[in-house]
Parts: C-alpha cells; structure tokens; sequence
C-alpha cells in the first residue's frame, strides 16, 4: 500500500476518523493493529519476523536495565547486535555475500558449489531494525529507560507512517510521544494537511517524472555520451531527493494529523556547501544514527587524524552498504567518505581567511561552493545509481569526453522545468533559512500555493503509483 | 513585539485560513469546469452523438474497431436502405458496450443487430476508473458496485467524476507538455500512414505475448450486453479483428487463440451469439498502423470484408431474429 495511492488514501481515512474518536490507550492498541495490517498489505508472511525482532529488543531492553554487571551488559547488547543484525545481514546480504566469496575463491583456483538462495528482501528491514538496534544501545548507555508496555514498544517500531521507509525516530524521542496522550488541533491538522500535499508533488510531479527520463539514460546498454549522462545525473538527483523527501514528508504528515511528531529528515540538501554540511541536510535520521551508534562507537574523532579518516570511511562504507547488497553501494559509500575526510583535512590543515569577505565576494564564494559540492553530490548519484561498477567506469569515461550535443541543453532545460516548482520553494525556503517559509507567507499566496499544488498532482503527476525507491532498502 | 506563541498562532491561523480558501477556490473552479463541454470520445459513450435514426448494423468495440471499419465502405455492398453505425469507443473494453446499449434502448435507437468486434486483448483490463469517472451515471454506478469490482477504483472514478480536470487529467497533461490530445487523435479514424517500424515477437508490447484473460468485471457486463441484447431481440454477432503476424506468433505459446475460440463457443451456445469471424485473420504488417490498428489500406479491406459477410445475412425484424 503506497502512500501515493487511493488504497492508503482510504485506509488512512478510515484509521484516522476511528483513532481521533478513541482514548489514549485505545488509540494505541488500534495504531498498532492498523500498522500490522498496513504492513500485512505488502507481505503477511514477514509480520512474524517484526514481532520476533520486537519481542527481543523489547525483552533485552528489560534485562539489560535491570542488569548491573558492565560485563554481563555488554554481552547482553552484542547478542542483541548480532540477533537483529543477523536477520538484517541473511535478508540482505546473504547472496551478495556467497556470490563475492564464490568469485573470490575461483580466482584462487577453487570451484566451490554455493548455491545462492531465493530470498525475498522484506520491505523496510533496515529501517526497523536500525530503529530497533537505537532502543537497546540507548537502555545500555543508560540514555533511557525501558519501556514497561510491550504493546506501546512494538507500536514504537511498526507505527505505519515511518515503518517502510523512516525516518529512523530515535526510540526516546517517538516512545515518548506513544506514552503520552497527544491532541489532534487544528494546526496538527493545517500542517499535516499542507505536507502531505507538498509531498505528493514532489513524489508524483517530480521523482516519477523525473524517473522516466533517469531510467531512459540507465537503462541503455552502452554508447552514453557526456551529455546524456549530465542528464541521467540531474534526472536522478531530483528524482531521489523527491521520492524520499516526499515520502518523508507525508509520513511527517500523516504522523502529524495524528498528533505524532517525527523528526526532519532533509533540510535543503542541494544547498550544502560541503560534504559534511551535506550529510546534515541529507537522510538526517540515518546520518545522525550512523554518527551516533557507529563512528562514535568506532572511537569517532577522539583518537589520531588517521583513524579519524579511517573511522568516517568506514562509517559511509556500512552506511553505503545499508542502502543495499551491492558494490555501487559500497562504493558510493566509499566516495563520500572520502569527501568528508578530505574536506576534514582541508578544514584542519589549509588556513582560514583572518579578513572578512565584501558582501558581494562574499555571496560569490558561498554559491560557487554550493554549485561545486552540488556536482560532487551529482557524480555520487551517477554511483548509486548505475546498475553495476562496468556501467558506472562507461559513464564516467562518456562523461570525461566533455562532449556536449544542443540536445543535451534541452534535456537538461525539461528536467529543470519539471522540478521548478521544487527550486522556485526550495530558494524560498533557503533564503527565509524556513523549512516553514510557505506556512509564514500571506494567505493569498499560501492559497496560490496550495491551488498550484493541487493542479500540478492533477494535471502532471504519474498515477499509476511508482513504489518509492527507498522501499527496497 | 509579539510572542513566539502569538506568533505560531497566527502562523498557524494563516495557514488554516489559506487552506480552506484553497479548498474553496478548488470547489469553485471544478464547478465552473463543469459547464466546459466534454470531448467527443465522452458524448460517444453517452449515447449523445447517435445518428438521428436507430441504426440497422452497429460496430461495438473500441479503438481497433473504431479505426478499423469504415461505415461508408461496409454499406457499398449492402442494399442501398442499409444503415451502419460505427459506435465503438476508443480505449474502452467490452464493460462498456452494456451501459451504452442501455441508454440507447432507452433512447428508442437500439439498432437492429450488432457487431461486437472487441480487441481481446482488452478483455482482461478493467477500466472501472473511466468507466465511473468518464461515463456512468450516478445511478449506474451502484450497479458497478454491486459487481465486486476494487474499492479505491471506483473511489476515484466517482473523483473523476467529480473533478472536470481530474477526469481529463491525460489529455490536458498532454497539452501542457505540449503534446497533441490523444483522445482526440484516437476519436478519428487510424488509417492513413502504414507503420515503417517492423515488428518481431521481441519488439511487441509485453501485453501481446500473454494468455487470454477475461477480467470477472468484464465477463459480468458482457453477460449483462448480451442478456440485455437477448431481452430487446437485437441480434449480436461477433466479429474477430485481424492481427499482424508478430502478435500471432507472440501469443502463440500461450494458446491464446485456442482459449479464445472456447470463450467464444461458451458464450455462442448460452446467448445465441452468431459468429460471423471467429478466427484471428493473421495480415501482413502493411495493413497496419501501429501494432493493432489498421491503417486506411487494412481499414478497406476489412470493411469490404465485412460488408460482404454481412451481405449474406438477411437483416430481419428484431422479433424475427431469434426466432
């Protein structure tokens, strides 16, 4: 069930007009019976798997609280670890895994016969389970307490608007909310409203529109020229900022309408100005996770500059690998690791101006560095994108042609003219420094806004519901 | 100065108002659209563009047909006092011929028999959305719910038929990217240019290398067609479309036409359907406009093909003809 289809349109519909009439508690039992059956809607046979997963954590956060030995602790938490990742890793990684080690040994002269299994991913296991994995980590840190409700935990895992896809809510913060009654005002409702709808455009208008002009440039055999791949490059920049930007959006949205309040997940990320203010723009509940449960855990930037470097690599490696079992992923991962080492060198070691900039140099040297990290940003999607590393060294090859065909200003021209409406709010947004701003206008334009919204769904959005692409990981 | 919460109110109250007046202007606008008029593909189904007399012989189908017979061309070996209509509707299915005859009984211009010569290959999609949205009444559409058919479908064909853009979503989507209308294009008859593309098994759309699938909601309303043709005595006979030899041999594997053929001998012994082509006559690919339909060249010929058919039966009276 999509979020951009009539089904969920009903289904909420029906889940919200019930769940405003209930009490607190009430409210809780049927939110966690509704996101059972949502999830049930993409595959029943995995429920068992999320209660598994549920009854665990919630069990191993109960022992590990009442647990005094720092020892018995820390072997409580990796058996934990290594359960949830377990299950993350066989769903996952299984066959990427026996296919590369399979590889690896025929290139030493063995022939082993491993067999591959069909295994079927289920949809937002690694949403779930970094979600799962925050609750204990936090119980062993002593940054919370277990929850005593077994119902209102698994609620804290499945609750359907950020289930398949995030954002990844921190267990305190989302717990928190469960074990409160929460109010349905009338701005929970405007707000709620206003982003789903702003979220629906970027989803239908721009990401599935922008898909078939990515997907005409992937989907070739060979034969790419710069220009179609600077084409490719910029389709599947909007198409993925929309999809998951607009996904987040009315998740936040439908969370609001039910008084939920979940976290931010993209500030303006074609606005960074370095690879590390980019990975505080960008998927900011899975940046903040890694940052918090991995790179502080392998030491952060506590030790020397080297195993800093080594640390933030490994970091967007796992994190690159997250998204999928595939070496795009992984190196993906592996390039933006080295951005934010590099730009971490340059940070400590180039000296900074000590005279302030004229306004206008100024201005000049901020988006120069906008621009810049912006093509850096492109080439990593040109990575996560390509269908495998042959394709990604035939495009990177057509790209450094620098061969540029008329054609390709007007490829780029449609693609710029399908996501104006996303730039035209986007700059709105970035220059009020208000992800808000749209709210704050005068009602007249507000009201504009919300017309021209409904209009661009109507009159250009694709219908035949295209699944998000961060459903697969 | 005002405080942050003040601030938030009226931030809040801004929006609530906006949102409301958005809604309101949308209400307004839609309502306004109303009065636009419809396209012509819409006032087909509607039975709004009949022939001022019932016709003698009328084509049911859809936009295979609807380009493919040529009503001046089937006349030319008829007697001269022999009408023929062309009433198929461009990207419809076989659900749709039932509403479209009831409106035409009711309109005193049921014809006199049928020629039902759908694209089989639009028997296993259901189009409920274009069905409520574009052409059922209000009324009707409780008889579309009754059938069993999806929810959210019929959900938002009742939108489109709320909503004049909605309901005219692709073809005003299409002027916007700067295309020509499709349904306008499909509305006139294909022929003209033969296709210069040659097609191979590999090259057909994936739709063509399918089994043969009615859709339940389509084998209800074409059990209603019928029965309701049988009820007001109006003969039905089913022409086959030809098809070019690609999608034969797509399908081939499939027994497409084998399980075909048994659709049509189910449906010949329970309504008394006369079967005037029952095999797919396979022509070559100069006939063609595209993959399916035909151009001016393949539109002739089987009009003339037809005409002749049908000039071998006698067009008796409606009572006469299941006698």
């Amino acid at each position: 069930m999509l979020f951009n289809t009539i089904e969920f349109a009903l289904f909420f519909a029906f889940v919200w007009l019930l769940y405003t009439r209930l009490p607190w508690r009430a409210q809780n039992t049927f939110l966690l019976v509704a996101s059972y059956a949502f999830y049930a809607a993409w595959d029943y046979r995995f429920l068992a798997l999320i209660f598994i997963s549920t009854a665990v954590d919630f069990y191993v956060g109960k022992v590990l609280y009442r647990t005094t030995s720092d020892r018995r602790r820390k072997h409580i938490l990796y058996w934990s670890v290594l359960f949830n990742l377990g299950f993350l890793g066989f769903f996952k990684y299984f066959n990427f895994f026996t296919e590369n080690l399979q590889t690896l040994l025929m290139a030493w002269g063995f022939h082993p016969s491993i067999d591959t299994l069909q295994i079927v991913l289920p949809v937002g296991i690694s949403f779930y389970t970094f979600q799962s994995l925050s609750y204990t980590i936090d119980i062993y840190r002593r940054e919370m307490e277990p929850t005593g409700s077994f119902f209102d935990f698994a609620l804290n895992v499945a609750f359907f608007p950020h289930m398949v896809a995030g954002p990844i809510q921190r267990a305190h913060s989302l717990l928190d909310q469960i074990t409160r009654p929460r109010h349905v005002t009338a701005d929970n409702i405007t707000e709620g409203a206003t982003l789903i709808l702003w979220g629906l455009v970027k989803k239908m208008v721009i990401a599935d529109n922008m898909s078939l002009i990515a997907d005409a440039v992937f989907n070739q055999s060979g034969g790419f020229t710069a220009g179609q791949v600077w084409i490719g490059m910029l389709a599947f920049a909007f198409q993925i900022y929309g999809d998951f930007s607009g996904y987040t959006d009315i998740a936040r949205g439908t969370a609001k309408l039910m008084g939920f309040n979940l976290m931010v997940n993209f500030n303006l990320p074609y606005f960074a100005e370095n690879p590390q203010d980019f990975w505080r723009r960008w998927h900011i509940s899975l940046s903040t996770w890694l940052r918090d449960y991995l790179y502080i855990s392998l030491g952060g930037s506590r030790g020397s500059a080297g195993r800093t470097y080594v640390n933030l690599l490994l970091t967007m490696i796992l994190g690159g690998l997250w998204h999928g079992a595939a070496w795009t992923f992984v190196t993906w991962g592996c390039y933006h690791g080295a951005l934010l080492a590099i730009h971490r060198f340059i940070q400590q070691n180039v000296p900074r101006r000590t005279t302030p900039l004229s306004p206008i140099k100024a201005s000049v040297w901020k988006w120069t560095r906008i621009a810049f990290m912006f093509v850096l940003t492109l080439y990593g999607w040109l990575i996560f994108r390509a269908k495998n590393l042959d394709q990604l060294g035939a495009m990177t090859s057509a790209l450094l042609t620098f061969h540029i065909a008329p054609s390709t200003i007007w490829g780029i021209a449609k693609v710029l003219a399908y996501c104006a409406p996303l730039i035209v709010v986007q700059f709105f947004q970035y220059k009020r420094r208000d992800l808000d701003a749209i709210r704050s206008a005068p009602v007249l334009v507000q009201c504009g806004f919300y017309v021209l919204c409904f209009y661009l769904i109507v009159l250009l959005g694709v219908f035949n519901a295209q699944s998000f692409i961060y459903f697969q990981f | 100065m005002p405080s942050p919460s003040s601030t938030s109110s009226s931030k809040a109250d801004r929006a609530r108002r906006a949102l409301l007046l958005a809604a309101s202007l949308i209400v307004l606008l839609e309502t306004a659209f109303a009065f636009l008029p419809e396209n012509k593909l819409v006032k087909t189904f509607r039975a709004e563009s009949m022939p001022a007399q019932a016709p003698d012989w009328q084509i049911m189908g859809d936009s295979v047909a609807k380009g493919g017979v040529l009503p001046s061309q089937v006349m030319a070996g008829l007697a001269p006092d022999v009408s023929v209509h062309n009433g198929a509707v461009a990207g419809t299915g076989p659900e749709f011929a039932y509403f479209m005859l009831k409106r035409q009984i009711a309109l005193g211009k049921a014809p006199k028999a049928i020629i039902c010569a759908p694209s089989p290959h639009t028997f296993s999609s259901q189009r409920i959305a274009l069905l409520v949205g574009g052409y059922a009444r209000w009324g009707e559409i409780a008889n579309i719910v009754g059938l069993g058919v999806s929810t959210p479908e019929v959900a938002y064909g009742i939108l489109c038929k709320l909503s004049y853009t909605l309901r005219y979503r692709e073809q005003l989507g299409s002027l916007l990217r700067g295309r020509r209308l499709d349904a306008e294009e499909q509305e006139t008859p294909v022929g003209g240019e033969t296709q210069t593309k040659h097609f191979t098994v590999a090259t057909i759309h994936p739709m063509y290398k399918k089994a043969f699938q009615v859709a339940d909601f389509n084998r209800a309303l074409l059990e209603k067609f019928l029965d309701l043709a049988g009820r007001n005595q109006i003969p039905v006979y089913w022409f086959t479309m030809p098809v070019m030899p690609a999608v034969a041999e797509g399908r081939a594997p499939h027994h497409f036409d084998a399980d075909y053929t048994a659709f049509l001998a189910d449906i010949k012994q329970r309504h008394n359907v006369q079967i005037l082509q029952g095999d797919f006559l396979v022509w070559d690919e100069a006939n063609f406009h595209d993959m399916t339909h035909l151009n001016s060249t393949g539109a002739v010929r089987l009009s003339k093909l037809l005409g002749e058919k049908l000039a071998g039966l006698k067009l008796r009276a409606p009572a006469e003809a299941l006698k």
